[in-house]
């Protein structure tokens, strides 16, 4: 399959791994996932993205979205 | 590994199959088989990444960026090419979610697209008969010929362009900047 878009022009070591806790901004609460799919440096300007599993409310089916690595920090400790 | 290279091993496979001899017959049609399936996977993760820089791309404009995640997690809620074939109906489906008018689009884009759209939809259901070991008598399974499958690559190449294109004049048009080089 051809590509048509021009390859990232350096390839940037991933920040985080499939099965990562992270937690990210989803208006204004702090939520928490698990990296479900590290999607690559696909983003805008070649940043890496990443498909996080996260539940928005108890009991519910978990969501699915895909967020900037730099939107994203590992789960703290303390949660 | 790169798309074009995966593809191109398997077609060298093929290629480096004898006419005759002990198993050549059905060696050829297995890999022919995983042919068929590759290019549709491969097709399907192409659009797939497509519509995920497409979102990137829209999202990164919005203000304030306190809403970007609400908005993501809404455009890939559900998300067709997640788990189903790239059909015109799940490409539709997902695409025009953006604000556009996918399918369309790329029918006016390039009156070739109308055959190559055809041609899809015979890949997708030689594959559909491939991963259920299902084959409709008029689908024959003797029918899976080299000529068609390479045929619907080279649609497939096609197509991956075509989207690309009108995703990304799309995306220019409601943002009014280029999200990303063509080339």
């Amino acid at each position: 399959m051809s590509m048509p878009k021009p390859v990232p022009p350096q390839h940037v070591p991933p920040k985080f791994q499939v099965g990562d806790r992270v937690e990210f901004l989803f208006g204004v609460r702090r939520v928490h996932g698990e990296i479900v799919e590290d999607r690559g440096q696909i983003g805008v300007g070649g940043r890496r993205l990443y498909g996080i599993r996260f539940e928005l409310t108890a009991n519910e089916e978990p969501e699915y979205i895909e967020i900037p690595e730099k939107d994203i920090e590992l789960e703290s400790v303390s949660h | 590994m790169n798309r074009n290279s995966a593809l191109n091993e398997l077609e060298g496979a093929l290629q480096s199959l004898g006419r005759s001899g002990p198993g050549v017959r059905y060696t050829r049609e297995q890999l022919t088989q995983s042919y068929v399936m590759l290019i549709s996977g491969h097709f399907q993760a192409y659009c797939r990444d497509l519509h995920s820089e497409a979102i990137d791309y829209l999202i990164a404009q919005v203000r304030p960026a306190t809403l970007q995640a609400i908005i993501r997690s809404e455009l890939t809620r559900h998300r067709k090419l997640d788990q189903g074939n790239p059909n015109a109906g799940h490409l539709g489906a997902d695409f025009d979610r953006l604000g556009m008018t996918f399918i369309p689009d790329v029918k006016s884009s390039d009156a070739k697209n109308i055959l190559r759209l055809a041609d899809l939809a015979s890949l997708l259901e030689k594959r559909n008969a491939i991963a259920h070991q299902s084959f409709a008598p008029h689908l024959g399974q003797s029918q899976l010929k080299m000529s068609d499958v390479r045929r619907w690559r080279t649609s497939c190449d096609h197509l991956a362009r075509a989207f690309d294109l009108v995703v990304h004049k799309h995306l220019h048009t409601i943002t009014g900047s280029a999200p990303w080089p063509l080339i």
